[in-house]
């Protein structure tokens, strides 16, 4: 992990001083509650339905187990007892007193954490692959330069008031984990003989008017990442739209101007700029390297494959869940695994003080001390020994988080959505609710296969509606809560955004219509065809037909 | 009365020099040879004063409101590109948490929509953050405790 210095440390600090400063200042009526706004939301604070919420930063999806432990105390002292991981892979605590948020950013700092850029229009937390120097169809480990793009971009003077939000998303991987083709700016590690590059994705992203990002440069020498991103973001500034909040992100500059005019105003900006801005060094990016070693060898005598194999012969409830929750790891002594976070107990991504101290003391005993959050709002730990597997395994299952649920159907993203969150029309936890009653046969969902739902509230898209097999949007018609369905969203290397399978749906009749359309699929698949694929073979038009012909009959 | 940054604070800046501020437009047709100020909107592109940089000793940008951010650019534009050395003063909707962030920019002169503001800047500790990390890799931002001391642009 990044290691922090004494000079971050200080910087920290005197952010957390800053903010007490501010608020203290507001509550003494010295600056005025729209100012005020924008300054906590710099500092992660929001204000929601019932009370505040603080989204605290996990740069990267990346937290140490000592880390987790002060996530859950936060939880435990200033919150009702839980965390919520988000689709940003942050956290948020929903109970906060905002007299109370300067103490918890102190609390927090002294374990190199903060809040600092989770909201307001500026550059947020920059995402990544959950499996970040563990996976096997890596290139290169993109937390290096995450960590560089997280300092370069962290109170960036020039860029603090921009037109709206702007994501940054990193992969290193064949298999693209972190959706970067959805974000503002999208980054695909690449590597030409010895040197690091990328390929430079730009105005991708999701709510009102979702967009697929578009390659503004096809290799990027890494050297020149900094220089370049800040060439963007400058045109960004300078002419994103500032009258419209639903027109002010960079995808709809993108759209109007169109990719090749916006390239050239972006190359000519940096060439410009060339001989005034700094590249980065090889030494610097060297020395982020050395805080992300590989993991070391596994300790003791090697496992018997044997062994494992025969386990998983004998065991067929481990062997199911070695299927599904784990993946290869890049050294064949260890595996990865995933603690997928929904099933019939919590809100999707929902975590409480207990589960947090747990999950940190297993990530010390079987994961090196560290894990992982994932935009599934899951968790990951990354570097887990096969002789160990048994043993995690057994102790995730009396935890409730080893269903073996993960990329199923029951695996969704929700959105906090009307019970939380002031923006939504429309509540999505009971659908949630409803979902994990009906389909809790596991046997079911594994003939289903690997399928996304994911549900947003509403049109601003937070649970990523337009890249699920299936989506689900909520919407008010004259005051009721409505659900449009959509089929054949993406988010992996190929993404593509859902089309609209009919109507808007009221509530009652949501459950319904998706066993009508798994139903459909089931009968019309060809043999070892993906939700996907089939939708991608026959189109909407079969799904409609019988979920839209139910209702006219 | 406008502040102005000298030898590491803000200072009040009597208006001795009574500029007559141009807007770019009239720049731009009138030409003059001996333009001495002029001000910027969040639209106007910042290299088209190129032409007049040279004997320019002031140029005002401008914030409509202090969430708009263009003139953040418009002032590097201006130190950066076209090594602009006198004085850009912000005007408008300036507010004393900003005024770091302006001042790494390359903003060095104030002018708030009312005294009140700028009496709060003046007495304002400038500098709030003892360390910073974008300058790390971009020592083009420079710190504003790096600017207070060097005086980079007096």
């Amino acid at each position: 992990m990044y290691r922090y210095t004494e000079h971050d440390r200080g910087f920290l600090k005197s952010r957390v001083a800053e903010f007490r400063d501010q608020t203290e200042r507001w509550q003494a009526g010295e600056i005025d509650e729209d100012e005020y706004k924008q300054l906590r939301l710099r500092n992660g604070l929001y204000v929601q339905r019932h009370a505040p919420m603080l989204r605290v930063a996990i740069p990267y999806g990346q937290l140490s187990s000592d880390q987790m432990r002060a996530l859950a105390h936060v939880a435990r002292t200033w919150d009702k007892g839980y965390g919520h991981i988000t689709t940003r892979q942050n956290i948020q605590y929903n109970w906060p007193e905002i007299p109370d948020v300067p103490d918890i950013l102190d609390y927090l700092a002294d374990v190199d954490m903060h809040a600092i850029q989770t909201s307001g229009n500026c550059i947020r937390n920059t995402t990544s692959d959950p499996l970040a120097g563990a996976a096997e169809d890596e290139v290169e480990d993109p937390r290096p330069w995450c960590e560089l793009i997280r300092q370069w971009s962290t109170l960036h003077p020039e860029f603090n008031w921009l037109p709206r939000k702007f994501k940054i998303a990193v992969t290193g991987a064949e298999s693209d984990r972190a959706a970067v083709q959805i974000h503002d700016i999208g980054l695909r590690l690449i590597k030409r003989g010895s040197e690091s590059g990328f390929e430079v994705l730009v105005g991708g992203g999701l709510g009102r008017t979702p967009h697929i990002g578009s390659v503004i440069r096809d290799y990027l020498p890494g050297k020149h990442l900094l220089s370049y991103l800040s060439a963007i973001l400058r045109v960004y500034n300078l002419e994103g739209r500032r009258d419209n909040l639903y027109k002010a992100r960079i995808k709809i500059l993108v759209a109007t101007m169109g990719i090749d005019q916006f390239r050239e105003k972006v190359e000519a900006e940096w060439q410009a700029s060339s001989d005034t801005v700094s590249e980065v060094q090889a030494s610097t990016i060297d020395a982020l390297r050395a805080m992300f070693p590989p993991p070391p060898p596994v300790p003791g005598p090697a496992l018997d494959a044997s062994d494992l194999d025969a386990r998983l012969e004998s065991d067929p409830i481990f062997g199911q869940w070695y299927r599904v929750n784990t993946r290869g790891h890049r050294d064949t002594g260890r595996r990865i695994v995933y603690l997928p976070l929904k099933n019939d107990e919590r809100p999707a991504g929902d975590l409480t003080d207990t589960m947090m101290d747990v999950i940190a003391d297993l990530a010390d005993r079987y994961a090196l001390g560290e894990l992982r959050t994932t935009h599934d709002q899951n968790l990951v730990f990354a570097h887990v020994a096969r002789a160990d597997l048994v043993a995690l395994w057994r102790e995730l299952r009396t935890l409730g988080l080893a269903t073996p649920n993960l990329g199923h159907l029951t695996d969704m993203i929700v959105c906090p959505g009307l019970d939380f969150c002031s923006l939504a029309n429309a509540g999505t936890l009971t659908l949630y609710d409803q979902v994990q009653a009906r389909f809790d046969d596991i046997d079911y969902l594994h003939d289903i296969g690997e399928i996304s739902v994911k549900v947003s509230g509403c049109m601003n898209a937070c649970g990523h509606h337009h890249i699920g097999d299936i989506g689900i949007l909520g919407v008010e018609k004259h005051g009721k809560e409505w659900y449009q369905l959509t089929l054949g969203g993406h988010a992996g290397n190929a993404a593509s955004l859902g089309k609209r399978l009919g109507k808007a749906l009221p509530q009652h009749e949501v459950i319904p219509a998706i066993d009508t359309v798994l139903n459909v699929y089931l009968s019309t698949r060809l043999h070892g065809e993906s939700f996907a694929q089939t939708v991608r073979r026959v189109g909407v038009t079969p799904f409609q037909e019988v979920v839209y012909a139910v209702k006219v009959a | 009365m406008p502040l102005k940054l000298r030898d590491g604070k803000l200072v009040s800046h009597e208006c001795t020099d009574q500029d007559d501020v141009l807007c770019l437009l009239q720049l731009q047709e009138q030409h003059p040879h001996s333009a001495q100020a002029v001000r910027l909107n969040p639209e106007d592109n910042a290299l088209a004063l190129q032409p007049w940089i040279r004997t320019l000793s002031r140029i005002d940008v401008t914030y409509p409101a202090y969430t708009d951010g263009r003139a953040h650019s418009q002032a590097r534009l201006l130190r950066q590109r076209l090594g602009f050395a006198g004085e850009i003063r912000a005007v408008g909707d300036v507010r004393i948490d900003q005024i770091s962030m302006m001042i790494r920019c390359g903003i060095n002169a104030f002018e708030c929509f009312d005294a009140d503001t700028e009496t709060g800047i003046a007495s304002a500790q400038l500098c709030h953050l003892s360390a910073l990390y974008n300058n790390r890799y971009q020592p083009e931002y420079p710190s504003v405790s790096t600017l207070l001391t060097d005086t980079v642009f007096q």
